[in-house]
């Protein structure tokens, strides 16, 4: 593949980076090289057999094939990416999230070829990829953690006594876990060793490590990150915070920054607080250090994930920063030149997760091909997608499509603004969480800001489409009697110069029949 | 041309007949409606019903109608000639939608259960996912065992619903 023409370098790409691979795929990919290419870096996607035609090769200046769909034969597939960001000329691996971007071992492995890591040291990575170790980090820098139990070697009555001592309902978490997996709730002593097997079985599976710990159950919480960023040169600040308490089984579904229930007292104390852990464990690059906020208003420190965040637009909007040119900057050597006083909150954002999967079944992920699609678009609406007419979506990764994310003067504007945009976005071809989304952010419960962990079990124990009424029984109908007639011009309409017809000619020259 | 929808709980006789002006006369089981200015072209339909404009994006796929009202989504299963009354209503099976595998049967065959009963969990994208009961009813079966492999519209669990 011919390589694009960099684009116009951002006066401050010191010119360190000049190829970056980019070694994940799908939404992130798609932003990651977008930021890569406004610092006029050049970029390397990479590819598995299903995503030959994915958006994000499509955008990337070279893009090189790495594997079967399987993730072990590809995008986490160590060597081979190594192996290609070396022959293709980069000088620096961009991880993402997810796959290989908290894996120590890779960053090393990255290190070791010569490449740059875009990311934390891997020693920070270590101190806080493991659960376990991370809440002993928190506990260092003075940060308080949610009460639990975490002795690996403890046999599952040990285990049994300190659910007792610390109190039901409590949490059964994988030490190595992330995005719900190995994740439990246990409300009574009888469905302990279940759900401890039930957590490790998972947490093997997925993570290759089933060590499990106990935290309690906070009580209806608020899950409230704050976002960091540190350079090589010893500044840390943080950027405010992001709720994320709207979550379906522990996976996040709507963020939004700022919080509704966080001060600015309460801000620069837990901003405080994630400075403090990111300075513990020698962090560098964009980090993000998760919290609990308790009904009573306490914080409890729950983990830090050291990479860039799904929900970072949210972030970059209220802030008017782009994380990802910091990250690059970041790992240029450059000094971090913003002011934590200058970094101040200004109007309201939030993000909704496209996913492909079906509300009104369970959220059982969907596959098929997009068939019809149309973006919204409007002041402050950014959409973070991988999908395009045509794309086909498997069910080899995870099921996460896009994001959209919006930008108001207040909540209630980016509320409505949100609304409208969700009602803008059309995908049909594969089902898609869109009109659940729709029903989250028009909830009264959220439009007053009474949204904690529990909100979507309270509000949406069950999900359904409304009942169709006549005029989208008609559209089925008229849809129905124009299959495969309407839509594109004919060969004979593009003979007799008619091609430009309008598409109720197309439809109306079958109705004689 | 008349075709048969399910729309909800029911089969529903369609038709749509279109004149060259854009106008349409469209029925719904057995119920007569007049739409005006139908334009239909790359997945947007709008016509005028009653004094309104509307517009939806649809899909017409072999086997199904989807329509997208702004944020709301309607899938409409066609119903082949000579299905059974119990295709025709959709209640009773309950099918994969994704590659997976069945990882543990939880109601016993025979049971009766309450709806949201879960009824199997399914492994896939190393999630376990819950198969509920989609109405109050009786497990008649197993197509698939613990282990096995499920493809999308692999039928997983049989169920009557009472």
């Amino acid at each position: 593949m011919q390589a694009r023409a960099p684009g116009l370098p951002l006066h401050y790409n010191t010119g360190v980076l000049k190829r970056v691979l980019i070694a994940n795929r799908g939404e992130i990919a798609c932003r990651l090289i977008r930021g890569c290419r406004e610092l006029g870096c050049e970029t390397v996607a990479v590819y598995s057999d299903p995503d030959a035609r994915a958006l994000h090769v499509r955008l990337a200046d070279n893009a090189c094939h790495i594997g079967a769909a399987a993730p072990a034969e590809s995008y986490l597939n160590q060597a081979k990416l190594i192996d290609v960001a070396r022959a293709a000329g980069c000088d620096a691996v961009h991880p993402g999230y997810g796959f290989l971007a908290e894996n120590a071992d890779f960053a090393e492995a990255v290190e070791a070829a010569g490449l740059i890591w875009i990311g934390p040291p891997p020693a920070a990575m270590r101190g806080m990829g493991l659960k376990i170790e991370a809440r002993e980090t928190a506990r260092a820098a003075g940060a308080p953690v949610v009460p639990g139990f975490e002795d690996a070697t403890a046999s599952d009555e040990a285990y049994a006594q300190a659910a007792k001592a610390i109190g039901y309902p409590v949490m059964v978490k994988a030490s190595a876990g992330g995005g719900g997996k190995g994740m439990r709730t246990v409300e009574a002593p009888d469905k302990l060793s279940a759900a401890l097997a039930a957590a490790r079985r998972e947490s093997q599976s997925a993570f290759g490590n089933d060590t499990v710990y106990l935290e309690k159950l906070l009580i209806r919480p608020r899950h409230i990150e704050i976002q960091v960023l540190a350079d090589m040169h010893g500044r840390v600040v943080y950027l405010g915070e992001r709720e994320c308490s709207i979550q379906r089984r522990h996976q996040k579904v709507v963020e939004e920054t700022p919080s509704t229930a966080v001060s600015p007292a309460l801000r620069a104390e837990m901003g405080a607080a994630a400075v403090a852990i990111a300075r513990q464990v020698g962090y560098v690059g964009a980090g993000t250090v998760e919290f609990m906020l308790d009904q009573a208003g306490h914080y409890y420190f729950l983990e830090m994930n050291t990479r860039l965040q799904v929900e970072h637009p949210v972030t970059e909007f209220v802030y008017g920063v782009d994380l990802v040119h910091w990250q690059l900057r970041i790992a240029s050597s450059e000094l971090l030149t913003l002011a934590q006083e200058e970094l101040r909150p200004r109007g309201q954002a939030i993000e909704c997760r496209i996913c492909a999967d079906d509300p009104a079944a369970g959220f059982l992920p969907a596959v098929g091909r997009v068939e019809v699609y149309s973006e919204p678009r409007g002041p402050m609406v950014r959409l973070d997608t991988m999908l395009y007419a045509g794309c086909e979506v498997g069910a080899d990764y995870d099921p996460l499509l896009g994001k959209l994310i919006v930008w108001a003067p207040d909540r209630s504007a980016a509320i409505a603004r949100m609304a409208c945009a969700l009602a803008d976005h059309c995908i049909l071809g594969v089902t898609t969480n869109l009109p659940f989304l729709y029903d989250v952010i028009t909830h009264p419960a959220f439009a007053a800001g009474a949204t904690d962990t529990s909100f979507i079990g309270q509000h949406f124990p069950s999900w359904a489409a409304p009942p169709p009424d006549v005029p989208v029984q008609l559209a089925a109908a008229l849809a129905l009697a124009g299959r495969g007639r309407a839509g594109r011009p004919t060969a004979a309409a593009e003979l007799d110069g008619t091609a430009q017809a309008t598409p109720w000619q197309s439809l109306g020259r079958w109705s004689n029949t | 041309m008349r075709e048969r929808l399910r729309i909800g709980d029911e089969a529903v006789d369609v038709s749509a007949v279109l004149a060259v002006d854009g106008a349409a006369r469209v029925s719904l089981g057995g119920q007569e409606y007049s739409v005006e200015a139908v334009e239909l072209g790359d997945g947007a339909l709008s016509f005028y019903y009653g004094e309104r404009r509307y517009s939806f994006h649809v899909l017409a796929r072999p086997g199904t109608v989807s329509v997208c009202d702004g944020p709301h989504y309607y899938n409409f299963p066609l119903i082949e000639e000579g299905a059974t009354a119990e295709e025709a209503g959709g209640n009773g099976q309950l099918t994969s939608q994704m590659p997976g595998t069945v990882l543990k049967l939880l109601a016993a065959p025979g049971a009766s259960v309450a709806k949201g009963t879960p009824l199997l969990i399914l492994e896939a994208m190393k999630m376990e996912h819950e198969v509920c009961a989609p109405a109050d009813g009786v497990v008649t079966g197993y197509p698939k065992q613990a282990g096995e492999r499920v493809m999308p519209g692999d039928l997983l669990v049989n169920f009557e619903a009472s």
